[in-house]
């Protein structure tokens, strides 16, 4: 039946008041997932990637634009028709700590969408319960059992198990591993690798860390103040970053290989990120770009194709060329 | 500079010596658990030593017991503890204050709670230099200024007067940063200073600390492998209480000897154009009072032997750098 993508973010602008100002989280942000398809989306706070996630999941009503879900337009439908989509999209949270109810079991929390939902009796239920925390690595049992009997990995496993308990289509992640340990996150992503294609899923994963993002990831979006400003097949956008903010990125990305490290090109930004309340006009890169010019301060850079698939805002893309130095 | 007559520094003198440090704390019927169970190790000035660990590794602990700062009822014990010459290990509390700042410094993860919330920038810096430095007002605050230049501080002047809240979280750990050099200790001690941050204003601060090094000799406290990588030159692996594996980066990260050191290597993502699915770690690591005098990895570690859950391994070097395992990786 899907044609065109799974999802389609169509110049969405998400606004919110502060005060008496208006800061604008995203700001015209287009962004097609194709079914089965693994996108991530990078940025530092105040990139606006977590508010794009969120207003997905309709948590927010963009201000302006469309999100298509299957051909159909989210933010057209009221609460009501928008309910047998949500079924079909799911978000999991940096935080598993505060996503479980700590006075829920654990099988109350993983059944509590199909409930909801009206899927199944409870014996039903309860056996696909058991079935979904078997599918994250957790014993059937802990159906029985309290968030607070487990440790920060195994939560995370719990709201995976949660989030595919109506079996969606589309997952929405936003840094699922990044309040784990290290040797806990790579068991997380794991198994979000393994449930994803059980479950024929396709992902949209948000995170900081790029090298997480590389791993997991087909193609990436870069976030800078709202927008995007280098989107491509992963391999490319991290082998020959086109936008300056990429290759810094990239650059400030620590890596646990001191070889790599000493080949890399460093590139260290000067400044803070400005406000977003308070973005610089023209170009929002260029108070901070290390190869700034004048226009870069007049006219801001459209987000053009550069090659298939590939998009970059940038006057003088590619000029700083790959930072990573290759074996 | 100074008015003290300060000793010059001399790159590669030994500025901090640790030998078997433990931390305890009261488990309740008269028991203690031990959260650092035995660390030695030293550094010299001019050198950068990464402690790495997950949390609960003891590697706050670590860092606090240096500083005299690990909370009550903590107990620290050390054959010693000598900070520039100076056995810190047998200060008492009223000591502790003239040596905390002056000889040893501290970088905390969250500025915003290391720093004084209800006074400025200025006022807290020029508190810390006319503790040990005898200056006058006006020379106290020529030299905060100075720092706050010096750590890359815009407008130091203006920044001498706003309070942290005003400051964003990169300023404000450049802050923490001035504070802990302000009186050119010998030893810094850093733990978690980037993990707040952004990317890219965390390349900013680890750019400084590592400028800082060529004056001092610091100690980064981290969880982040490639961190450590970015700018140490020895980095020591914790686990459960104890270093497992200490060495030079490029020994350590490159041919990791130690079962837990590999583990973490091959768990964590990097930019390799050929890309190798991340194997983890099974299983968590033990809370303190489930290690006993075996190795402590041994339930999760794949190269386990027999005789890995009856004795513990000693930290040695064997061939190359220390590593604390009966079945180390092969190099």
């Amino acid at each position: 039946m899907t044609e065109g993508p799974l999802l389609q973010i169509d110049d969405v602008v998400v606004r919110f008041r502060v005060g008496r100002r208006r800061l604008t989280a995203v700001d015209h942000v287009s962004l097609n997932i194709a079914k089965g398809e693994r996108v991530g989306l990078v940025g530092e706070s105040g990139s606006g990637k977590t508010t794009l996630g969120l207003t997905v999941m309709r948590a927010h009503d963009p201000d302006h634009g469309r999100i298509l879900f299957d051909g159909v337009d989210l933010t057209a439908l009221n609460q009501r028709e928008l309910r047998p989509l949500r079924k079909r999209m799911q978000m999991i949270f940096q935080d598993p700590y505060a996503s479980l109810d700590p006075r829920m079991k654990v099988g109350t929390i993983v059944s509590e969408p199909m409930r909801v939902h009206g899927l199944g009796t409870k014996e039903e239920i309860r056996e696909r319960t058991e079935s979904l925390l078997q599918a994250v690595g957790l014993p059937r049992n802990a159906v029985d059992r309290y968030p607070s009997q487990f440790s920060g990995g195994q939560k995370q496993r719990i709201s995976i198990a949660r989030a595919l308990a109506l079996d969606p289509e589309l997952l929405v992640a936003d840094e699922p591993v990044s309040a784990l340990d290290v040797s806990i996150q790579a068991q997380v992503i794991a198994i979000l690798e393994e449930v994803r294609q059980q479950f024929g899923l396709t992902s949209l994963i948000i995170a900081h860390d790029l090298a997480l993002v590389y791993q997991v990831t087909d193609r990436i979006a870069v976030m800078y103040l709202g927008q995007i400003v280098e989107t491509g097949p992963t391999d490319e956008v991290v082998f020959d970053p086109q936008h300056p903010y990429t290759a810094s990125l990239l650059s400030a990305s620590p890596v646990a290989d001191p070889e790599q490290e000493r080949k890399r090109q460093r590139i260290v930004l000067y400044g803070d990120p400005p406000s977003p309340i308070d973005p610089p006009p023209a170009c929002r890169f260029h108070t901070r770009c290390p190869i700034a010019r004048p226009i870069c301060s007049e006219h801001a850079p459209p987000l053009i194709d550069v090659a298939p698939g590939r998009q970059v805002a940038c006057h003088f893309a590619g000029e700083i060329g790959p930072v990573l130095g290759e074996e | 500079m100074t008015a003290e007559a300060a000793p010059q520094p001399v790159r590669g003198d030994r500025v901090l010596e640790v030998e078997n440090l433990r931390v305890s704390f009261p488990a309740g019927r008269g028991e203690t658990v031990s959260v650092v169970k035995g660390v030695s190790f030293g550094i010299s000035r001019g050198e950068a030593l990464g402690i790495v660990g997950e949390s609960g590794s003891g590697k706050t602990m670590t860092a606090l017991s240096l500083l005299g700062l690990v909370p009550s009822p903590g107990i620290v014990q050390a054959e010693r503890i000598v900070v520039d010459g100076i056995d810190v290990s047998k200060l008492g509390r009223r000591q502790w204050p003239a040596v905390r700042g002056k000889n040893i410094a501290m970088v905390f993860q969250d500025a915003l709670s290391g720093l004084n919330p209800v006074r400025t920038v200025g006022s807290t810096l020029v508190e810390a230099i006319r503790r040990h430095q005898e200056l006058s007002a006006g020379e106290a605050k020529e030299l905060a200024i100075r720092t706050i230049r010096s750590v890359g501080i815009p407008e130091p002047e203006a920044r001498f007067e706003v309070y942290p809240h005003q400051l964003s979280g990169g300023l404000r750990q450049r802050v923490m940063i001035a504070l802990a050099v302000v009186n050119r200790p010998s030893v810094v001690v850093a733990d978690e200073p980037t993990t707040a941050l952004d990317a890219t204003i965390q390349a900013q601060i680890l750019e400084l600390l590592e400028e800082l090094v060529s004056d001092a000799a610091l100690i980064l406290i981290t969880h982040d492998l490639g961190v450590a990588a970015s700018i140490c030159d020895r980095v020591a692996v914790m686990y459960a209480g104890r270093f497992v594996e200490i060495g030079s980066v490029d020994d350590v990260l490159s041919k990791p000897r130690h079962p837990y050191t590999a583990g973490l290597l091959a768990a964590v993502p990097r930019f390799e154009r050929r890309k190798r699915a991340l194997v983890p770690i099974a299983g968590t690591p033990p809370s303190p009072e489930e290690v006993g005098e075996w190795c402590a990895f041994a339930p999760r570690c794949p190269r386990a032997l027999e005789r890995c859950s009856i004795e513990r391994p000693p930290l040695e070097a064997l061939e190359g750098h220390p590593v604390a395992c009966w079945n180390p990786v092969e190099r």
